[in-house]
């Protein structure tokens, strides 16, 4: 998609309004894809968390409740510089000073933040793979609890975790090469607000994934 | 100057972003496909002449049978009208000088063609013999041979499903010629309209649930496999969430093509348009909604089972005022029956058969009889071959001289719509009665009171292997021998039409603009003569 | 098309004959739609074939246009939903679980049925049934999704792994008829076929009688023994853990968390295989899975035995004549209605009544009366 995203008006288009309302719906109509493609993972959540309502409360005690939270604050944080960096590139903007500074500070701060994010992930990873919380044949409980739990439906728990926490995470390394090479687009550009159309589609994907873990946090880390 | 001959170099064509070129692409790719699945179906229609397993081992029929599916469904069914006519016609019929994202559209072709790849590795590894629906437990844990390598070569081509469907609603969206409003759309970019919100809604659920079964195999963890505490119910409800608009997905675009046929080759208007139209959407919807109707023995709740019937009835509502439409199209209409014609008309039998079995199908206390027997088979394949195939040829007959610029032979093309049509109903008929009779479907060998309808059936399936070949020898040699076609040889309406064939590279030498709605068909000169072409120059 | 009405399979049920008249209904709806539609269409392509010079006038008014338009939408519609409702009304018949049927247990494995009688008497591939009785078959797979389909009977139900499937029907016609196999099962699916053999109620009690030393219910308590089970269910007052097992299959029990659910042959199976999942009210999650240490077969055998005192009351362990009244269902009190009264009384191991149950020692000496038993599973 990024590719379609150049300043110049593309062959099918007769304006340049055209061609951004184009791109921004088409980046609307692709969250929609994803809301289906992740919804498929919440219904597994929720069957599986009817099922087994008593293996979910155990796996997700295994969470690290402040680590998670630290991941959510990460992410809003983020969101929230991406959403300034649109309001402040967007053409009607009337700020004629240099805004390439600002932003691309922003965007470095974004990315920071999301690779911030994406260490804090994969620590907490390490140390469930580590306690034998993968799913698969290294599975084990035992230490936790004394209570006949069946197993397996917590291991259900942890499939699902690192399902749809993985799917995230790998969605969150595409947010942030695109933000990361939005940064440096723009520090070269001369003209950063051609690059206005392609921010905003980038923020809209940046503002999805970040919504996505807003469901996630709660679902896995809260309700206990 | 056309868009086939202004740059021939193989480069040219391999990164293109022509969308003609690359309908041209997917023809060819999945004229490819529709062979590899139409050779697995000959075997097994050979093998089951005779009661006993004597052609193929057991192994070998079912790993043939899910090869056809597999092949048939994903790589020829489901991307056939809108990858090839869509991607050809929906710039042309809105008037636009290339979809929205030209790009992401060749993109898709290859993202098609490495889920094709991997199909086509899976079978030279050895093939998979979970058939196309991939019920677990038996391919998450049971099955011993590629469940992986097939289920990834779906799931990639499920994104250039999704690209594609994407790129078609964008653009019907935004690149509208001046003056064409929605309610001037051909019904066909309607029904392309309503199949790519299918696809961008769909597919990604199937990506997940195939996903979630190669999980399940590589770490033995049970998401589907009760032995180890998952839920197989639950697959069949996330696969079939997605595989009941799959149908949709097949079938719409066929309507659309009939649409535009039918009031041509009658020159009258069709019939309720708005209904028509919104019909499309009616079934769109209502498809999601539906998908119960495969697991009425499943094991599913008996209240979900009514629940799932009723609105398997509603669908049929829609359809019903489609057929109904097309039928009163040709009411005091002047009728041609030209190949594309005949092709469609062979579409509005057949699809109406088969959407009234389906309505069987949906009656409760009928289905637990004829389940998972051949009455299923008979049933779909008169939805997706006898319907969307004949769609899928009348309408590139219907646009082979926009697309190439040549006329093919009449004669041989209303021969191949008869046989077709022949060869369609003497194979599937029989299997009608078969499945009523209770033969189960996947059987490799069956009981000797079967054979008198499996013999029919695999003589009907020959007849119609020779009716799919024809069309490919006499299109062949119209590319070489054709007339050359005039700009438009059916004195169709619509914007294709108003440009050369084949149109310039980017389709129309000035933005064409629209002031009415679709299908001004007039009652024609008595002296009108369609589908000639122009007189031969060399 | 219309020879496609003379062939129905052969039909031996009740339910087949509500299915082909709902056929028919459907059949004569397809056929006057297609029919219909096809000569409308032929009928067009005469009438205006475009050398022919006919009045082509047709303008109708948006009112006609729209009645036109609804009247269609409408009509079907209605047709649609007594369709519906008929084929709704059969399956729902079908649904009702029967009175006294025969209980007949089915497990499906990787490429053969597996069928238990109540008698104790065990078949592979092929069912025996008595004719005009109610039958309800209670069904699960070992490993994959099977579908028990039996075409003269119109009845279809898919065996599916991890849960119980049920399926009634009552066959009113003695003979041979298929029975298939029809959800894909892997590579000998077409050959995960038998036969459903219906006779005569004579007949069938002499069929039924033979072979078997051991009744269904009597190999369930076995199976209780063996595994210790009564140590904690035996129902003696004052010192049980467990819940008593008398009283307890088909009643309503209340949970911990307060649902009341009832003990149905898919609860009492969780409650062995998942105890910790639902457990009674009033009793700790004491009890370890059975999860792998039981067959399907035997669980469902201990089902069968549970069934059979459904309706007792009092202590299951304790020494004394329940004992041997358990061993033998269709004899005395408290061991009411045996699951099947052509079940003939088994051995009663008069020599068990002597040994307390709740030592182990006494549940490993309660071996099977005889070998032959042992066999015949």
């Amino acid at each position: 998609m990024a590719n379609e995203m150049s300043s110049e008006i593309a062959i099918p288009y007769d304006s340049a309004d055209q061609q951004r309302s184009a791109a921004t719906f088409g980046m609307w109509v692709f969250l929609a894809t994803e809301v289906l493609f992740f919804g498929g993972l919440f219904v597994g959540y929720v069957v599986y968390r009817y099922e087994y309502p008593e293996a979910f409360r155990t796996g997700s005690a295994e969470l690290n409740l402040w680590s998670g939270g630290a991941m959510t604050l990460l992410l809003l944080l983020g969101s929230m510089l991406v959403a300034v960096v649109d309001h402040l590139i967007a053409p009607s903007a009337d700020n004629r000073s240099s805004l390439r500074g600002p932003v691309v500070r922003r965007l470095v701060a974004t990315t920071v933040l999301g690779i911030a994010f994406l260490a804090l992930e994969f620590h907490e990873y390490h140390q469930l793979i580590q306690d034998g919380r993968f799913p698969g044949h290294a599975f084990r409980l035992s230490d936790v609890s004394s209570d006949p739990l069946d197993g397996r439906s917590v291991e259900m728990f942890f499939t699902l975790f690192f399902c749809m926490t993985g799917l995230h995470a790998f969605h969150m390394c595409l947010g942030i090469l695109l933000v990361g090479g939005m940064a440096v687009a723009i520090g070269r550009s001369e003209q950063p607000r051609s690059l206005a159309n392609p921010m905003s589609v980038i923020g809209l994907y940046w503002h999805f994934v970040d919504i996505i873990w807003v469901f996630l946090y709660p679902l896995f880390y809260l309700v206990r | 100057m056309n868009y086939l001959n202004e740059s021939t170099t193989l480069r040219s064509w391999f990164l293109t972003t022509d969308h003609k070129r690359i309908a041209i692409l997917y023809l060819l790719s999945l004229t490819f496909f529709f062979f590899v699945g139409g050779m697995a179906a000959v075997l097994f229609r050979l093998e089951l002449i005779t009661p006993e397993g004597d052609l193929l081992s057991a192994d070998s029929y079912n790993k043939l049978f899910s090869l056809h599916g597999i092949v048939m469904v994903w790589f020829f069914l489901i991307p056939s009208i809108p990858t090839v006519l869509g991607n050809f016609l929906i710039p042309l019929m809105i008037g636009a000088r290339d979809l929205a994202f030209p790009r992401l559209n060749l993109l898709s072709w290859y993202i098609f063609m490495a889920g094709g790849l991997f199909t086509l590795t899976m079978i030279v590894a050895g093939g998979v013999d979970t058939g196309w629906t991939f019920y677990t437990p038996y391919s998450s844990t049971y099955a011993n041979t590629f469940v992986i390598l097939a289920a990834t070569g779906i799931f990639i081509s499920g994104f250039s499903s999704i690209a594609t469907g994407l790129n078609f609603i964008v653009s019907i969206h935004v690149l509208r010629a001046p003056g064409l409003t929605w309610f001037r759309l051909p019904i066909f970019v309607w029904t392309i309209y309503a199949t790519s919100l299918i696809m961008v809604l769909a597919t990604p659920v199937l990506a997940v649930t195939l996903a979630l079964v190669a999980v399940e195999r590589i770490l033995g963890v049970g998401i589907f496999d009760p032995s180890i505490g998952g839920d197989p119910l639950l697959f069949q409800h996330l696969f079939w969430f997605y595989s009941h608009p799959a149908v949709y997905i097949m079938i719409l675009p066929g309507m659309g093509v009939i649409s535009e046929v039918v009031p041509c080759f009658s020159r009258k208007r069709l019939y309720g348009y708005g209904f028509v139209a919104m019909a499309t959407l009616a079934i769109a919807s209502l498809g999601f909604l539906v998908w119960g109707h495969h697991m009425f023995v499943s094991g599913q709740s008996m209240y979900a089972g009514l629940l799932f019937s009723l609105l398997s009835m509603l669908v049929a509502v829609p359809s019903a005022v489609k057929v109904f439409n097309w039928t009163a199209t040709l009411y005091k209409g002047t009728i041609f029956l030209k190949t594309p014609m005949l092709y469609a008309l062979g579409f509005i039998g057949l699809f109406t058969f088969g959407g009234l079995t389906g309505i069987c199908l949906a009656t409760l206390a009928f289905d637990v009889h004829v389940h998972d027997t051949y009455f299923i088979i008979a049933h779909f394949h008169y939805i997706m071959v006898g319907g969307m195939l004949m769609a899928y040829l009348g309408g590139l007959h219907f646009w082979w001289p926009k697309i190439t610029g040549r006329i093919y032979s009449e004669w041989w093309g209303r021969v191949s719509a008869l046989v077709v049509f022949g060869g369609f109903n003497m194979t599937f008929f029989p299997q009608f009665i078969l499945g009523i009779l209770g033969n189960p479907r996947r059987y490799h060998t069956y009981p000797d009171e079967f054979q008198v309808f499996h013999v029919m059936s695999s003589l009907g399936a020959t007849i119609l292997g020779i009716g799919y070949l024809l069309p490919c020898c006499y299109l062949l040699w119209s590319l070489k021998f054709g007339r050359r076609a005039s700009n438009d040889p059916w004195h169709a309406t619509g914007l294709e039409w108003r440009t050369t064939s084949p149109p310039p590279k980017h389709n129309f030498l000035s933005q064409p603009t629209v002031s009415g709605p679709p299908y001004a068909y007039e009652s024609p000169h008595p002296e009108l003569v369609i589908g000639e072409g122009e007189p031969e120059p060399h | 098309m219309n020879e496609s009405f003379s062939f129905f399979p052969e039909s031996a049920s009740e339910g087949a004959l509500q299915f082909d008249r709902l056929s028919l209904a459907l059949f004569g709806v397809c056929v006057l739609f297609s029919l219909g539609i096809s000569l409308a269409i032929l009928v067009f392509i005469a009438r205006y074939w475009h050398s022919r010079e006919v009045d082509r006038q047709f303008q109708p008014s948006r009112g006609m246009h729209w009645l036109v338009e609804i009247t269609w939408m409408l009509g079907p519609l209605a047709i649609l939903l007594g369709l519906f409702a008929w084929g709704a009304v059969v399956y729902i018949r079908a649904h009702r679980p029967p009175t006294d049927p025969v209980e007949v247990n089915v497990v499906a494995k990787q490429w053969m049925w597996k069928i238990a009688h109540p008698s104790g008497r065990r078949e592979i591939n092929t069912l025996h049934l008595p004719i005009g009785r109610p039958v309800r078959l209670t069904m699960i797979s070992e490993d994959v999704i099977h579908s028990f389909f039996v075409p003269a009977f119109r009845v279809k139900q898919d065996v599916l792994p991890g849960r119980y499937s049920t399926l009634w029907f009552r066959a009113t016609k003695p003979g041979r008829y298929h029975l298939f196999c029809a959800e894909y099962c892997g590579t000998e699916h077409s050959q995960m076929i038998g036969q459903v053999v219906v006779q005569q109620r004579e007949e069938y009690a002499e069929w039924i009688a033979q072979g078997t030393e051991e009744s269904l219910a009597q190999a369930g308590r076995r199976n209780l023994d063996s595994m210790g089970c009564l140590q904690c269910h035996g129902g003696i007052p004052g010192g049980q853990v467990g819940p008593p097992l008398t009283g307890l299959y088909g009643h309503r029990v209340t949970l911990s968390d307060g649902a009341r659910v009832v003990a149905d042959p898919e609860y009492l199976r969780r409650s062995i295989l998942e105890p910790a999942a639902e457990v009674r009210e009033g009793f700790e999650p004491k009890m370890p899975s059975y999860d792998g240490q039981i067959d399907p077969e035997q669980l469902l055998e201990i089902i069968a035995y549970l069934r059979s005192v459904a309706d007792a009351t009092g202590p299951l362990a304790g020494p004394g004549t329940l004992d041997t009244d358990s061993r033998s269902p269709g004899a005395s009190s408290p061991v009411q209605q045996s699951p099947d009264e052509s079940s003939p009384p088994g051995p009663t191991g008069e020599d068990d009544v002597e040994q307390p149950l709740d030592s182990p020692e006494a549940a490993e000496s309660r071996s099977p009366p005889s070998t032959d038993a042992e066999e015949s599973r």
